[in-house]
């Protein structure tokens, strides 16, 4: 064998050691040995090559297979918080309900103390000082407690089942619960600039727009996160023809022209995966079209990456029932009114009975059965409050009950609801629209209906 | 139609239905001449399986994907029993490596001796 001819062998023969299965050996005209031998070694690269391919491919897919893996494991983890987040909203509501009653009935019962005290004798300057402190006190819980039932809310709005009934809603009032929700991931990156417009209503599920907002505002943040300069979300509403429009605009980066449309596919993301899903838009989009609207990116006028949400406005509008809104209402020589209360929840219930005990006359009655059992005797009532979740007899069947031996009463009926609404109990409020009290109560709402329950029911 | 070419074999069918397929001297085959020459296989056999004897005493290369080809379902289609023709110290290697590696369909065997080849091939069931 020439050294040439045995050199080339060597050289491809390094070279595979090298683990580059590349190069091939010339075979001569000849046909010879060697040539057989180069053939031999030609056809072994080859083989090699196409193994290393398909190693490589199986190694890539098994990565993909991987980060989806892991990527489905969020999206479940997602869905597990927001169950888990709406049974803690539910368990809160009651106590958190009996507290802020507690607090302000001690209130009220400080002030009359005060009142009460006078001025002179020994000492009377230093209770009033003491007197003070305890006030103060419990302003400040007071003020804990209003904190704590506006996150209840919106984690009760944000989190609710899935097979929630839709309903006629306030896209503006969903944007506030989810923007106060989102608050701990853009307060540090940016400013956020709300611009409402109050919008018509729309029939939708509460829960699922809340996490179409939230999504938008997290990224949002996320986009304008890690530059220095003063930043800014702007989220706005407004009614466009038969479409309510919601955009979620930001001063960050924006989106580079090729990606826009890529965005919304699911598992699409330029983040790194402990951050990313990629399920984000892909949500969004889905909700909204699940709306009968649409979802779509673009450019925006702070140069960051505008979404522009498209959902229909509500069809038939049903005249909204009259919104319990007592803080218009002037209690002018407020009259002594009957009040029924029906809860299963006897904290509550005493809670309830204290703080409108002090203006009105109070009934109570602990549990639905109770309820029932007392109305058959009883109905000289200006106003019943029920709770519309108890453990058999519900609000409903309670409802149901006075419509065939009492209608005379339905219109001072009025219920209290504390989130994670059956089917049952959602229809019902679709159906019947009762006046209704969000719970955690909040006294000065109760207060306004117990003193004039026609001007709410 | 008895007679046939492509780029890197000339083809002849005898009297007893065996297609003769020559590779021509110093043809490097590739994956493209491995279809056509498999089509042209089936065109002599008027759409059936022939039994076939490749002589591949002239061959030079032979690519991987070409290889497979030979023994793949296509070639099955047109292929009933291959007798590879081998001469040249190349020509051995390659169909060496064309019978172990490449698992096979139909019955092949190596040959040195055209009549012996043929003898084989005329044996082979239908
Ligand atoms: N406001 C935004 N500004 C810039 N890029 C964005 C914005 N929102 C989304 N994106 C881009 O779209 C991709 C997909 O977003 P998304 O579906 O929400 O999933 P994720 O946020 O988990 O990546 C993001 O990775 C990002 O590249």
């Amino acid at each position: 064998m020439s050294d040439d001819r045995l050199d080339a062998i060597l050289e491809v023969l390094m070279s595979y050691a090298r683990q580059d299965f590349s190069p091939r050996l010339a075979v001569s005209e000849r046909r010879d040995e060697v040539d057989a031998i180069a053939t031999g070694i030609n056809l072994l690269a080859e083989e090699l090559d196409g193994e290393v391919a398909s190693r490589r491919e199986l190694e890539s897919a098994y990565d993909r297979l991987k980060t989806t893996q892991a990527q489905l494991g969020v999206a479940e983890k997602f869905a597990a918080i927001g169950q888990l987040a709406n049974g803690v909203a539910h368990e809160l509501n009651n106590p958190a309900a009996w507290v802020l009653l507690g607090v302000d009935a001690a209130r009220r019962r400080l002030a009359h103390v005060r009142g009460l005290l006078g001025s002179d004798g020994p000492g009377a300057a230093r209770v009033a000082a003491e007197l003070a402190v305890i006030d103060d006190a419990l302003t400040d819980a007071h003020a804990g407690m209003e904190r704590m039932r506006a996150v209840i809310n919106d984690l009760r709005t944000l989190s609710r089942a899935d097979a929630e009934v839709p309903v006629e809603l306030d896209l503006d009032e969903v944007v506030r619960s989810a923007c106060q929700l989102a608050r701990p991931a853009y307060l540090s990156v940016a400013r956020l600039v709300l611009d409402l417009g109050s919008v018509p209503p729309i029939i939708g599920d509460r829960g699922r727009l809340g996490q179409l907002v939230t999504n938008l505002v997290i990224n949002a943040a996320y986009a304008v996160a890690d530059s220095s300069n003063e930043h800014e979300i702007a989220v706005t509403t407004r009614a466009d023809g038969d479409d309510v429009v919601l955009a979620v605009e930001d001063s960050g980066p924006g989106i580079p022209e090729e990606l826009l449309e890529r965005v919304f596919e699911p598992y699409f993301t330029t983040k790194p995966s402990e951050v990313g899903t990629g399920l984000g838009l892909a949500l969004v989009r889905k909700i909204a079209e699940s709306h009968g609207g649409t979802a779509r990116i673009s450019r925006g006028t702070r140069r960051g990456a505008r979404v522009e949400v498209r959902i229909p406005r509500a069809r038939c509008e049903t005249p909204a029932p009259p919104p319990a809104s007592p803080q218009s209402v002037v209690r002018v020589g407020a009259r002594k009114n009957r009040v029924l209360i029906v809860d299963d929840e006897p904290m509550l219930l005493r809670a309830l009975a204290s703080a409108i005990g002090d203006s009105h006359d109070v009934v109570t009655a602990l549990g639905g059965q109770a309820g029932i059992e007392l109305l058959a005797k009883d109905r000289a009532f200006d106003l019943v409050l029920c709770d519309l979740q108890m453990p058999g007899v519900d609000g409903v069947a309670i409802y149901e009950s006075l419509a065939s031996s009492a209608p005379a009463l339905l219109p001072r009926f009025v219920v209290m609801s504390g989130g994670a609404v059956t089917s049952r109990a959602a229809q019902f409020l679709d159906k019947v629209r009762p006046c209704m009290l969000d719970k955690p109560i909040d006294i000065d709402q109760v207060l306004a209906v117990a003193a004039d329950p026609r001007a709410h029911t | 139609m008895d007679e046939a070419s492509t780029v890197t074999c000339t083809f002849r069918r005898d009297a007893q239905g065996v297609v003769h397929a020559v590779m021509r001297a110093g043809c490097e085959m590739t994956l493209a001449d491995a279809k056509e020459n498999v089509a042209m296989i089936f065109a002599l056999g008027s759409s059936q399986r022939s039994r076939v004897l490749v002589d591949m005493r002239g061959v030079r290369s032979q690519t991987r994907d070409a290889r497979q080809y030979f023994a793949g379902a296509e070639a099955e289609k047109a292929t009933l029993a291959v007798a590879l023709l081998i001469g040249s110290p190349v020509s051995r290697v390659l169909a060496n490596f064309f019978l172990r590696l490449s698992p096979q369909r139909i019955p092949t065997a190596l040959f040195t001796d055209e009549e012996a080849a043929i003898v084989w091939l005329v044996e082979q069931q239908a």
